[in-house]
């Protein structure tokens, strides 16, 4: 059977779903500005660490968005920040991967709220810390099925283990990012927040 | 670049792309690699190709190297050993090689086809095409590369005043690096939300959102559209054809077979109508007549 391509199929079919129940979806010219912005916010973030390895402030500027802004938010600040980054770093068959796995970054720190309403630096730091791991672990998942024959336990750790570094490297920059600079991030998006519901109460009064 | 409607340079690309993922046999993997390869210099974009096929080298070469490690097939051996930390007893074998490096023509093939899709038709083309189904995405994606145009000019304005001001970008310290740029993000991060509630409230002003969208100007098909999508139609043909008479497979294990009459027939075929749209593209960048509306 031919994995790849199912997996292939599956992705683009999961991605036509996404975008058309975003477009059905009720959303203010507000919203869309601020996802518009926090995804030019986490684009254009992979510009400056570049020289750095596989550190990523872009999982970092997703998580607390999806973080503050709930699940849905979440998931399209990462959607549409690899989206359009990648129009300028390059596309290739690692983008609809990274779409995917930077959008359920953001989609399970929406998650993430709803059942930890204050947690601690260290917790928001371990949880961005795995995902490190979790976006890396999902890029290679791909390759992984279509271009690895056989798919053993022997042949799957051999093939992450190549990458570990790498995805150490993105978990450690994620990990001093939410540590050091979480807190003052989310307490920004957090009054911005209040003030894009203020408006919007004002308007519909 | 070429000029092709949307939707042309997305049934073509999807088709390669699927095409890739389903055929297993080399000679079809490499027709499509060369189909991508030649069209891509037709159309002059030969410095893309170059950088992509650079950074596929190393793919080939890792599939290379890592296939015989996990994958014991295969009855020429090239070398045998008798333990290695990890993977314990080890052979190497011809097909492995052979799996391994069809495997990564495969994914060189993929990520060129990304590259040839961008040569195919022009952005603007691209966005009013979307923009006429996908609104929102549409308009959130322009604002998005708007934005990150930007933020990076600020971020170099904001840089430049920093380095007047004394902060050191190019340390070593790699923590160090990293606390000089933090502020910059910071500074970025707060104007930048203050900036999207002026760029909303100025769509509001336009009244955005209030009435259906209007179209500036509408794309149509051109003759080379109708004749790339022709050849498209007759390859889904071919494809079903070869599918059922499993000319498309290849079996690496557990030797590697010769291709046989009838399959190298159909893959003459095959190319005929694949490198059909090569001549087409051609045509396009001589004639005039092609880039005509019906």
């Amino acid at each position: 059977m031919n994995y790849g391509l199912i997996l292939g199929l599956s992705l683009l079919i999961l991605f036509i779903i996404i975008v058309v129940s975003y477009e059905r979806r009720k959303i203010s010219i507000k919203e869309i500005s601020l996802l518009a912005t926090l995804s030019g916010l986490a684009g254009v973030s992979r510009v400056p660490f570049s020289a750095i390895p596989n550190v990523q402030p872009t999982t970092f500027l997703v998580i607390i968005s999806g973080y503050v802004l709930g699940p849905f938010y979440g998931f399209m600040v990462g959607f549409i920040a690899t989206l359009v980054s990648n129009g300028f770093l390059g596309h290739g068959p690692w983008t609809p991967w990274q779409m995917l796995s930077w959008g359920l970054a953001g989609l399970s720190a929406g998650i993430l709220n709803k059942f930890f309403k204050n947690p601690s630096r260290i917790f928001l730091s371990i949880f961005a810390f795995l995902w490190g791991f979790l976006f890396d672990y999902i890029m290679n998942l791909w390759h992984f099925i279509t271009f690895v024959y056989p798919h053993t336990l022997k042949s799957f750790i051999l093939v992450y283990s190549t990458s570990f570094y790498f995805d150490l490297m993105h978990a450690l920059g994620n990990f001093g990012f939410m540590y050091f600079f979480g807190k003052d991030f989310i307490t920004i998006l957090k009054r911005f927040k209040y003030r894009l519901n203020f408006i919007k109460e004002e308007e519909e009064v | 670049m070429l000029k092709l409607h949307p939707a042309t340079s997305i049934i073509l690309c999807l088709l390669l792309f699927f095409l890739t993922l389903l055929y297993n046999n080399p000679l079809y993997i490499i027709s499509i690699l060369l189909f991508i390869v030649i069209g891509t210099l037709i159309i002059g974009e030969r410095s893309s190709l170059i950088k992509v096929l650079k950074y596929s080298k190393f793919n080939i070469i890792f599939l290379i190297l890592l296939n015989p490690l996990i994958s014991q097939n295969g009855r020429t051996i090239i070398f045998k050993a008798s333990y290695v930390p990890f993977l314990g007893r080890i052979k190497i074998t011809l097909e492995s090689i052979a799996f391994g490096l069809n495997m990564g023509l495969k994914l060189t093939c993929i990520t060129t086809v990304f590259v040839f899709y961008s040569l195919l038709s022009e952005r603007d083309d691209i966005f009013s095409f979307f923009a006429k189904y996908l609104n929102k995405l549409t308009i959130i994606s322009s604002m998005t590369i708007n934005i990150i145009h930007k933020l990076s000019i600020d971020l170099k304005r904001i840089k430049e005043v920093m380095v007047l001001r004394g902060v050191n970008f190019n340390q070593k310290n790699i923590f160090k690096k990293v606390r000089a740029v933090y502020p910059i993000i910071k500074i970025i991060f707060i104007s930048s939300l203050e900036g999207s509630l002026d760029r909303a409230e100025a769509l509001h002003s336009r009244l955005y959102g209030k009435a259906k969208r209007t179209n500036y100007y509408i794309l149509r098909f051109r003759k080379i559209d109708y004749m790339i999508n022709m050849t498209n139609l007759l390859l889904i043909i071919i494809f079903i054809i070869s599918f059922m008479l499993n000319y498309g497979d290849y079996d690496f294990y557990p030797t590697l077979r010769n291709f046989s009459y009838h399959e190298l027939i159909f893959l003459l075929v095959f190319n005929f109508i694949l490198y059909l749209n090569l001549l087409f593209i051609w045509w396009y960048k001589k004639w005039k007549s092609l880039k005509s509306e019906i």
